[in-house]
């Protein structure tokens, strides 16, 4: 596939923390292609570097993180040279994220609609009405009520908020939207529900995803194409089918091996 | 059988909301909740998100006092009679670990820091920095790279281990594991798991293990409750619950569980038939329990009104 042709093209992207005990590459040369309407999982075990590349994707990374070498083209821009304002529109509207324990990302002294209406604000003329018609749809898409609208995130539970802010992410429709780990705190039968809606949705508004998670057995369900990760690399990268039923790298295979399933002696 | 550590019956909780406009609502958070955890076992609340699982734990922890019902340790109703000696002896006794690492750990503080004193309070200050290696030894971290960092300086995972160490640090007799390795991924999962388990068997550690990966439920509890919008729905020994669910809910919930061979995008009817399916569970489910059959020994499923007409 062609650079071009991609929504999204991480090429060779390194990224450092600069630590007091030393600076430490925690991305390492990582090169990942992602498809108009295409949704790629990114596995692999804890610590291997998935949040960090999420933050940096949509330049979100703080100090002492730091994108030392490498591009990211977003349909063909370069967003590492993007400027502020450009930057800020992008963001919400051109990729949004999900972020990992995305639970405590809301503002605990706003109730649910101001946040959305934060949001909204910040990037289109809405009015109130209108703010609230569309933030009640976007409810109803992850199967809260309206009436939660008004709650403020302690009333609700860890589930409730992760919805709420898949919601939030999906609002302004993006044409990428980054999912760090979305659905962990979800039970499994809003998970499968969440997850159908949005294969659904992208059929229907036309979107990219980048899904991040622990559960290979649920991102073997969501997922188009898979990559792995170990220690900042990329270390096998395929179809969703091949990486489940031909796994080619050791570590790819272990990963499988260790997962939880119901009957076996292997949780 | 001996008597249970802990024990739960009866107990509700009914949270009001008032938004800033219109009428106070109620939310009943736990309605008529019972069931109990021996020594050194654990038991496992799986069930839909929002049923008040998290609101069981945190009336353990006493958090806050339920609206009725007792919640007994050692056979002693834990809001009655305290004692300032008694309280700090509880909280000792029971810990828990929380469903998010970034909300239960200082930002200012190193880990050394978040270990040390309550190391300190257990076991007072004799081979502390022994103690200290080998407690995050025991959760899989390693003391040289982690002991100085701040909590923002390790991953996802790495944090959770830092809570779960936590907990052990001071000695707790049950430990309250409120989604404790949600954001483990698979590898670590197990040993985190198989750390659980030894606690259970080695030191008499009993769990109530919260959790919405029933694969892990079954791995780790011998008992586990199914819950839906505050009540239990079906509870027994895990091998039946998990493996032969009889109430709708609970096989609503494990046919749910993920698996690889089913992709999402093949099936849009399939999609459509599930959430049709699921509403129509979830309707039934709502409704007040009217009582528990006992299917087989310990093994309890609800029934409704509506059931027995
Ligand atoms: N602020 C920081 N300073 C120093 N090192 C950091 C910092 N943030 C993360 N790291 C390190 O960078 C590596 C990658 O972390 P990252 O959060 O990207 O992992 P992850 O793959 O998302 O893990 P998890 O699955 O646990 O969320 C880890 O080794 C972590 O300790
Ligand atoms: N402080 C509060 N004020 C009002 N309502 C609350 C409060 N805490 C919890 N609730 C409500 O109680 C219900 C149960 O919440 P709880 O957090 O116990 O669910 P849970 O089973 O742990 O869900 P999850 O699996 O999503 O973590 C939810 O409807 C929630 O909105
Ligand atoms: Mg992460
Ligand atoms: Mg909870």
């Amino acid at each position: 596939m062609s650079a071009a042709k991609s929504l999204l093209s991480v090429q060779n992207l390194c990224v450092d923390y600069l630590t007091p005990a030393g600076s430490f590459r925690a991305v390492r040369n990582v090169s990942l292609d992602i498809g108009h309407n295409e949704i790629m999982g990114l596995a692999g075990e804890s610590g291997c570097g998935k949040s960090t590349i999420a933050f940096s994707l949509m330049r979100l990374h703080r100090p002492p993180a730091f994108i030392s070498d490498g591009k990211i083209l977003f349909d063909g821009e370069d967003i590492l040279a993007f400027p502020r304002r450009k930057l800020e529109a992008w963001r919400w509207s051109g990729a949004s994220m999900v972020f990992q324990s995305a639970m405590n990302s809301l503002n605990p002294v706003l109730t649910v609609f101001e946040q959305f209406r934060d949001m909204l604000a910040r990037h289109e003329k809405t009015g109130r009405e209108a703010a609230r018609a569309k933030a009640a749809e976007m409810m109803a898409m992850v199967g809260l009520p309206a009436d939660r609208l008004d709650a403020f995130p302690h009333q609700l539970s860890g589930g409730m908020r992760q919805r709420v802010v898949l919601a939030m992410a999906l609002t302004l429709r993006p044409r990428l939207v980054i999912m760090d780990e979305p659905t962990t705190a979800l039970d499994v039968v809003v998970q499968r529900e969440i997850l159908q809606e949005i294969v659904a949705l992208r059929g229907r508004l036309g979107f990219s995803v980048l899904f991040i998670t622990h559960d290979l057995a649920l991102m073997a369900q969501f997922a188009d194409r898979i990559a792995i990760m170990l220690e900042g690399r990329i270390v096998e990268e395929g179809a969703a089918e091949n990486l489940v039923a031909f796994p080619r790298h050791d570590y790819t295979r272990k990963l499988w091996a260790a997962m939880p399933r119901i009957g076996g002696t292997a949780a | 059988m001996s008597a249970p550590l802990l024990s739960l019956e009866g107990v509700s909780k009914t949270f009001h909301v008032r938004p800033v406009l219109g009428a106070v609502r109620r939310v009943e958070a736990l309605r008529d909740v019972t069931f109990s955890i021996e020594p050194g076992r654990a038991l496992a609340l799986v069930g839909e998100s929002g049923s008040g699982k998290s609101t069981c734990g945190r009336a353990v922890i006493r958090h806050f006092e339920p609206s009725a019902g007792t919640i007994r340790f050692r056979g002693e109703d834990i809001f009655a009679g305290r004692t300032r000696r008694g309280d700090s002896a509880y909280l000792r006794a029971v810990q828990m670990v929380f469903q998010d690492p970034f909300a239960s750990l200082n930002p200012t503080h190193t880990i050394r820091h978040h270990l040390e004193r309550p190391l300190r309070l257990h076991g007072g200050t004799d081979d502390l920095e022994a103690r200290l290696r080998k407690t995050l030894s025991d959760v899989e971290l390693d003391p040289d790279t982690t002991l100085e960092k701040f909590p923002h300086q390790l991953s996802g995972g790495q944090r959770q281990r830092v809570s779960f160490a936590r907990a052990l640090a001071v000695g707790a007799e049950l430990i309250v594991a409120d989604e404790p390795t949600s954001m483990l991924d698979v590898s670590i999962r197990k040993s985190v798991l198989d750390l659980m388990r030894r606690l259970k068997e080695e030191r008499s550690i009993a769990f109530l293990y919260i959790t919405h990966d029933i694969a892990t439920a079954h791995y780790i509890a011998e008992e586990t409750a199914v819950m839906f919008a505050g009540q239990v729905m079906e509870r027994g020994p895990s091998d039946a619950v998990i493996r032969n669910p009889r109430h709708a809910y609970s096989k609503l919930l494990i046919s749910a569980v993920p698996d690889p061979a089913r992709r999402f995008d093949a099936e849009a009817d399939d999609a459509l038939a599930f959430t049709r399916q699921a509403d129509a569970v979830r309707a039934d489910a709502a409704r007040p329990i009217a009582g528990y059959r006992e299917i087989a020994p310990g093994h309890f499923v609800a029934y409704s009104e509506a059931d027995n007409a």
